[in-house]
């Protein structure tokens, strides 16, 4: 028996291993949407040692880029200057047609975004492979932050939280290939999936070649996939053309966030579990 | 003591790509691979295939969802790394069989994680695409690896003269 064994050691040690490795993916296939016990320890355990790397360096940066590294400082101080003046005086224009906006239309009471609760967030590290892309944010359950809550920045949708502990949850992008996001193109409503290819473009799916949508079109998000509220922007188309044979564009989005130097993010807080958006009774 | 440094080394340079290396940008060396990679080379086939299911399961928690395919794709790649030396197929002393087996093991692991994305995930996998992604993980796998296994190899020396360490 032990002669057969050592014979066949090296054909036996692959098959355990592919075997092992085979019921783990087939564990992670039937519930795609839920980390395991393993996945949860592992993010309570290296949260701290990532935020404290991740803060080190940023002070380091921080020091570097305010305190030393100030070459043309003083002439973009001054160019700064004149741009502030005249955005001053454009938001002054800006608030007063706000305000008249407001008395006709009641703007903010139809508006989902603007109900929302945020929280910001720093992103303290990320995963250690290149085909996942997620990012892990020192916000967690104690802070109110739990799994399928929305994450933004001011550019656009960044992901949504998949797991959570304490105080450091992991977000899965928007461009990670296991994240899609229900669309609109936002001047022709056409509708669409926006699905990650864990690059920086995401790929456009089921854009109809009826639809008048084209290079430069933003896209926002349509609030039907249950998870992410309506309005969000996600990007800008920046290819289409037709498949041949088939009912859909071939189109690719570039997203509006900076996935490759996001630091801090916005956590929506009330997009937790359920999108439950206070939006008035007639817009529900 | 030998396990301990390795350990030390290949941690410290996981912790640095998970934190620091994506801050500029979406790209990173897989250092997990290389320690797969590097510990097969060094002390064969059963280590190799150890610290590449270990290392593997240390990304496959890292990461959401994957639990199993690093695990399988770094035991492999630590395990085929050992064989060859074992088989003297290949000199562990050498940078010309450290490129060949990162190449080799980071075209296993782009690979296998790629069919299991068309299985599992929603990606498109387009083949151009995907030949320029493994190209460039390749170039920095090697770009880190080969300096990696150099001081991984002084390191050890050092540690193996001031603790007398004869051979491991």
């Amino acid at each position: 028996m032990k002669g057969l064994l050592s014979r066949y050691q090296n054909i036996l040690l692959i098959l355990l291993l592919l075997f092992v490795a085979s019921m783990m993916l087939a564990d992670n296939a039937k519930d795609k949407d839920k980390t395991n016990f393993m996945e949860r320890f592992a993010l309570t355990l290296t949260s701290p040692v990532n935020s404290t790397i991740t803060f080190s360096v940023r002070k380091v940066l921080s020091v570097w880029n305010n305190y030393i590294y100030l070459i043309n400082t003083s002439e973009k101080n001054t160019v700064l200057k004149k741009q502030l003046i005249e955005e001053r005086f454009k938001h002054g224009l800006l608030l007063e047609e706000l305000k008249k906006y407001r008395r006709v239309d009641g703007l903010l009471s139809y508006h989902p975004i603007a109900k929302e609760k945020f929280l910001v967030a720093d992103v303290i590290g990320w995963d250690s492979t290149n085909l996942s892309q997620t990012a892990i944010i020192n916000k967690g359950t104690k802070d109110g932050v739990g799994e399928q809550t929305v994450v933004i920045t001011h550019e656009g949708l960044i992901g949504r939280v998949v797991s959570s502990s304490g105080h450091s949850s992991r977000v899965l992008m928007m461009t990670d290939s296991r994240s899609a996001v229900d669309a609109y193109v936002q001047g022709s409503r056409a509708r669409c999936i926006v699905v990650g290819q864990n690059k920086g473009k995401c790929v456009i799916d089921y854009l109809s070649i009826d639809s008048k949508a084209q290079v430069g079109d933003k896209l926002i998000s349509s609030g039907l996939g249950g998870i992410f509220p309506k309005g969000l922007t996600l990007g800008t188309i920046s290819s289409i053309e037709p498949d041949s044979g088939r009912l859909f564009f071939k189109a690719e989005m570039i997203p509006s966030a900076n996935f490759k130097q996001v630091e801090e993010v916005l956590v929506m807080l009330g997009t937790m579990s359920k999108n439950k958006i206070d939006l008035p009774e007639e817009n529900r | 003591m030998i396990p301990l440094t390795i350990t030390a080394l290949f941690g410290t340079v996981f912790i640095i790509q998970t934190t620091l290396l994506k801050m500029f940008g979406s790209l990173a060396p897989d250092t997990m691979l290389l320690a797969a990679v590097y510990c097969g080379l060094k002390y064969g086939k059963i280590n190799g295939y150890e610290v590449g299911i270990i290392a593997g399961i240390a990304q496959d928690i890292l990461a959401f969802g994957m639990l199993g395919i690093n695990m399988l794709s770094k035991g492999l790649t630590g395990f085929a790394a050992g064989l060859l030396k074992e088989n003297n197929v290949i000199d562990p002393g050498s940078a010309t069989a450290w490129s060949f087996l990162i190449i080799t093991g980071t075209a296993l692991n782009e690979i296998i994680l790629r069919l299991y994305l068309i299985g599992f995930g929603n990606a498109h996998i387009y083949f151009a695409d995907s030949l320029a992604a493994i190209g460039m993980q390749v170039t920095l796998n090697l770009l880190l690896g080969i300096p990696l296994f150099v001081i991984a190899d002084e390191l050890l020396k050092w540690v193996k003269d001031a603790f007398g360490i004869r051979e491991y």
